[in-house]
């Protein structure tokens, strides 16, 4: 893992990742151990880092990890980290914060890891279409068709 | 009307990160619109304060050492004899603490937490929850407690099975150890169990039985893992997958 100097990239976006997960996940204690999750995923991944500028790909591993974090959070009670995630089902419909909880466990389980990251780049960062694919590595139009067929599971798990 | 620059793309700015033009765009907004010179001063400050805070080892877990009395227990039947075997005799015995970088976990207003670690040739890598991981990986688990006294840890896998990880055996949640990550003193060899494998840390501040909560484990089992165990009351719980990957 070293020879991807791996401390290097902790000097120079530690911060940075470490903001993206305090955040989302609005505990100090539990942003460290996701910045040091997402630090892990980047060595298991290692030579998938050429070619990317490191910071959209620290950018983006730490909301999948934060994503994470928060889905195993619902059983406890609302917080305001939720409110978050809260967002993105509001972009579909609107509904109580349970409701909203409820949706958001039945969308993970549906979809890729890498959606419901464009969901909170698009809904909740204010990204555009095309910064979005700019940092995920996709065309706008696999873009439009994930954040697409996320609002069609909402619809259709609402009814 | 205006839009508001995303903190990605601030961040990537200061990083020097950001495609030529989109970096003169920044600039452009920046001459019209001080707010973001200011969110620019900020993050800088952030920057400091994070980086007198925390040394950058302490956003880099490095990878434990393993400790002795390592048992293999297989978890389901199938596929895993010598081969284990072998591998177990080739394992260090010699005990070390954590690494200094493995934090120590508070005991105020934390929360629990669960740590999946995989032997590798040269040692064993600490997993990121959601990683891959195959059948035939040696696995062991790890936990922190956060302070919480009492606590079992068992792990749903894609066939809908049940496996009680600590304790092995017994009827009750064991003490938990406090402080720092405490690795089981068994490892498993992960099976052919399709998808997924999620391991459920269940903690409280009173003893309570195993039974309601394995029981509960086996209901919520019925063809899916569950996210979450449906827990008796004064019970809390944080979980963690692997996504299993087909046998190479």
């Amino acid at each position: 893992m070293r020879d991807l100097d791996v401390d290097a990239l902790s000097r120079r976006y530690g911060p940075m990742v470490l903001r993206r997960c305090r955040r989302l996940l609005g505990d100090e204690e539990e942003a460290l151990d996701a910045c040091q999750d997402v630090f892990l995923r980047v060595i298991e991944r290692r030579t998938r880092l050429h070619g990317e500028y490191p910071s959209s790909l620290l950018y983006r591993i730490a909301t999948n990890v934060c994503l994470n974090r928060l889905r195993d959070r619902r059983r406890n009670p609302v917080t305001r980290d939720e409110t978050v995630l809260y967002e993105i089902a509001r972009a579909g419909e609107p509904g109580g914060l349970s409701e909203a909880r409820l949706l958001l466990d039945r969308l993970f389980g549906r979809h890729p890891e890498s959606s419901r990251t464009m969901a909170v780049l698009h809904y909740v960062d204010g990204l555009t279409l095309e910064e979005v694919a700019a940092e995920t590595g996709m065309s706008v139009s696999g873009v439009r068709k994930r954040l697409r067929g996320l609002r069609a599971s909402l619809t259709e798990i609402i009814g | 009307m205006k839009r508001n620059i995303p903190d990605l793309v601030l961040e990537r700015y200061r990083l020097n990160e950001l495609p030529e033009r989109s970096a003169r765009a920044v600039e452009l907004m920046m001459a019209d619109d001080p707010a973001i010179r200011e969110r620019l001063d900020a993050l800088a400050a952030s920057d400091a304060e994070i980086q007198d805070q925390y040394p950058p080892s302490a956003f880099v877990h490095d990878r434990p050492a393993p400790s002795r009395r390592l048992v293999i227990r297989v978890a389901a039947a199938g596929g895993f004899a010598l081969a284990a075997l072998l591998l177990f005799v080739a394992l260090p015995r010699t005990p070390q603490p954590p690494p200094d970088t493995e934090r120590v976990k508070g005991t105020i207003g934390g929360r629990p937490s669960l740590a999946l670690y995989r032997r590798t040739d040269t040692g064993s890598e600490r997993l990121a929850d959601g990683a891959v991981a195959r059948p035939g990986d040696l696995l062991r688990v790890g936990y922190a407690s956060a302070g919480r006294p009492y606590g079992l840890i068992l792990s749903i896998d894609g066939r809908g099975a049940v496996t009680l990880h600590l304790p092995p055996s017994g009827d009750r949640a064991v003490p938990l150890t406090p402080g720092k990550m405490v690795l089981l003193d068994a490892a498993y060899e992960l099976d052919e169990a399709p998808r997924v494998e999620r391991f459920y840390f269940v903690t409280a501040r009173e003893p309570f039985a195993a039974e309601p909560v394995v029981s509960a484990a086996r209901r919520a089992a019925q063809g899916t893992v569950p996210d979450a165990l449906p827990l008796p009351p004064g019970l809390e719980q944080v979980t963690f997958a692997i996504q299993k990957e087909a046998r190479r």
